[in-house]
């Protein structure tokens, strides 16, 4: 029976931002696994939060990872249990510190891509795996982290995320 | 155990745009596997309308077509496993070179439509296969498509987007 546990950007910032400069990729945040369990993303939700805009714009969102070393910085998330019952988690992950265009410290190595969604300026999005075997995964104790990234055509929209993981 | 990879636009370019002339499909990308070692077969597809300051609403439509000899022209990517334990994938993606308006060619005909979806101009969309036995096929069994090939077109010209899959082997 594997644990899911979800993280939300509001615990960090009330509101991220994308770049102030079109079509420019901001690493938000990232999940990382512990040395004891693998750390596999299963969703992520996303809402423009564009308020009272009278012109219709997309935001643009990818999951990539640092294949060497993981990210880093930024200010920690909450990975809240789904099941009460269940172990705390083991995986960590962090997104920008104080939210708006603050970003994590990029890992290195790739980074590949390994998904993508979308959502409208003041609309929902996001992705869910297919099936379980369709969650972006990293090993326990793998020095890597899947990140996720944002970008507008648009400078500056607000967003916030939220995010499954299973162990 | 299925392997799960993912092809990204973004591998290759920051934007894919629709045709200069409305209601004219371009043939965006390219699904093909290049050997027989494991089946593969496309399980979703997510787009992204990334119009920007539109103040009128417009919609992006896409389809996939089975392709019964394999395009050639474009440029060849790697969809990147889901999984860091994975083996490295049969299949690759051949992406209009540079993005924007460019397209794949080179190769046979369509012998079927097998899905669409589609986005508004500046909103996500997609599909994703009902279940296993929904997924189209890519290749090497009889009757198999030699590749998938998702096409873009919309009412208004030249709108920009980006696409992201899942290609599923086993």
């Amino acid at each position: 029976m594997p644990f899911v546990y979800a993280f939300a950007s509001k615990t960090v910032s009330e509101n991220y931002t994308t770049s102030g400069t079109a079509n420019t990729e901001i690493d938000v945040a990232f999940v990382k696994p512990g040395a004891t369990r693998p750390c596999n993303l299963q969703a992520l939700r996303v809402q423009g939060k564009g308020a009272g805009l009278t012109a219709l714009s997309g935001l643009a969102f990818r999951l990539k990872q640092w294949t060497t070393t993981s990210s880093s910085a930024g200010t920690a998330l909450a990975f809240g249990p789904v099941d009460n019952r269940a172990l705390a988690a083991v995986s960590t992950g962090a997104a920008g510190a104080g939210g708006g265009i603050n970003a994590v410290t990029s890992g290195t190595g790739g980074p590949t891509i390994v998904g993508g969604c979308g959502c409208g300026a003041s609309g929902p999005g996001g992705w869910v795996a297919a099936n379980p075997d369709s969650n972006i995964v990293l090993d326990g104790g793998a020095t890597k982290s899947t990140d996720l990234f944002s970008s507008s055509g648009t400078v500056s929209l607000n967003f916030e995320f939220w995010g499954e993981i299973v162990e | 155990m299925p392997f799960v990879y993912c092809f990204h636009s973004k591998q290759e370019a920051e934007n894919y745009t629709t045709y200069g002339t409305p209601d004219t499909a371009i043939n965006v990308c390219q699904v093909q596997r290049n050997n027989i070692r494991r089946h593969a077969a496309l399980q979703s597809v997510t787009v992204q309308g990334k119009r920007n300051g539109a103040t009128s609403l417009s919609v992006l439509t896409f389809r996939l077509d089975k392709w019964n000899a394999a395009m050639i022209t474009g440029t060849l990517h790697s969809p990147t496993s889901a999984d860091d334990l994975s083996p490295g994938p049969d299949c690759t993606v051949l992406f209009g070179s540079g993005g924007g308006t460019a397209a794949v060619s080179g190769g046979g005909n369509s012998t079927g439509i097998v899905g669409g979806f589609g986005c508004l101009s500046s909103e996500p969309g997609g599909w994703m296969a009902a279940d296993g036995d929904s997924s189209p096929m890519v290749g090497g069994r009889a009757g198999d498509a030699a590749g998938l090939v998702l096409s873009s077109s919309s009412g208004t010209p030249l709108l920009d987007y980006e696409f992201s899959g899942e290609i599923i082997e086993l």
